[in-house]
């Protein structure tokens, strides 16, 4: 089981936005480097969902519950771009901000951290409990 | 012989931006990908309206989404705020 952190606006679409709707299609990426993540995406895998421009932290854990398909947002015959189905496991009870990541020296060099702009990009194990442990989850240590 | 119907009247920018953005949005859940799919649709409206400078903003606005339309001409002066919703997505 691999483990993703995917980041969205919460004034598009926010972690409360994923819980409402009880899962979502994760569309609208436009990279190529964070498609390749959508499409290495395999169902069970974990999703950490992070608040970027506003907010600034991980906020959650999703999981993925349906492997990469078409992003039907794309332009008709643009068929480059895939999204993946998730749905939320559990909130953080306290969101790991941005400053506390680039803080913690288990953090800082995270795939989101050092390529800012990447919209969908692979955590380790370590940086997942981590992660949660700072976020106040308690779940069992990723396991791949 | 019937005479022809006459043409329809022309319709404004606003209506159709209005149409373009809730031909794309009515009826969807809110996604990740959802408003810019939204700002995409109106942008393709005010590049066949000639427009090649504007500022398209989505953003989420209780059950729908509110779209800022800002058109800019080529001093990068604002000259025209154009702001659509959509309800009940």
């Amino acid at each position: 089981m691999a483990v993703w952190l995917g980041k969205t606006e919460p004034f598009k679409f926010s972690w409360d936005d994923l819980v409402r709707q009880g899962s979502t299609f994760w569309d609208g990426v436009r990279s190529a480097q964070a498609r390749n993540n959508l499409q290495a995406m395999a169902v069970g895998d974990e999703f950490l969902l992070y608040h970027s421009n506003e907010g600034l932290a991980v906020v959650g854990l999703a999981r993925v519950i349906g492997a990469a398909r078409r992003d039907p947002s794309a332009e008709e015959g643009d068929d480059r771009w895939v999204g993946v189905d998730i749905a939320p496991v559990a909130a953080l009870p306290k969101p790991v901000s941005l400053k506390e990541i680039k803080a913690d020296p288990a953090l800082m060099g995270m795939a989101f951290v050092r390529q800012s702009r990447l919209s969908v990009s692979p955590v380790t194990d370590a940086e997942r409990d981590r992660i949660l442990a700072l976020g106040g989850l308690s779940l069992p240590p990723a396991a791949r | 012989m019937r005479p022809k119907p006459p043409p329809a009247p022309p319709r404004s920018l606003e209506e159709e931006l209005q149409d373009a953005v809730e031909a794309v949005a009515i009826g969807q859940n809110l996604r990740p990908g959802l408003p810019g799919a939204v700002a995409t649709a109106a942008r393709g409206v005010l590049l066949r309206r000639g427009f090649g400078k504007s500022q398209v903003n989505v953003r989420q606005e209780g059950a729908g989404l509110a779209v800022s339309i800002q058109l800019i001409d080529g001093r990068a002066t604002l000259v025209r705020s154009i702001h659509l919703s959509v309800e009940g997505l």
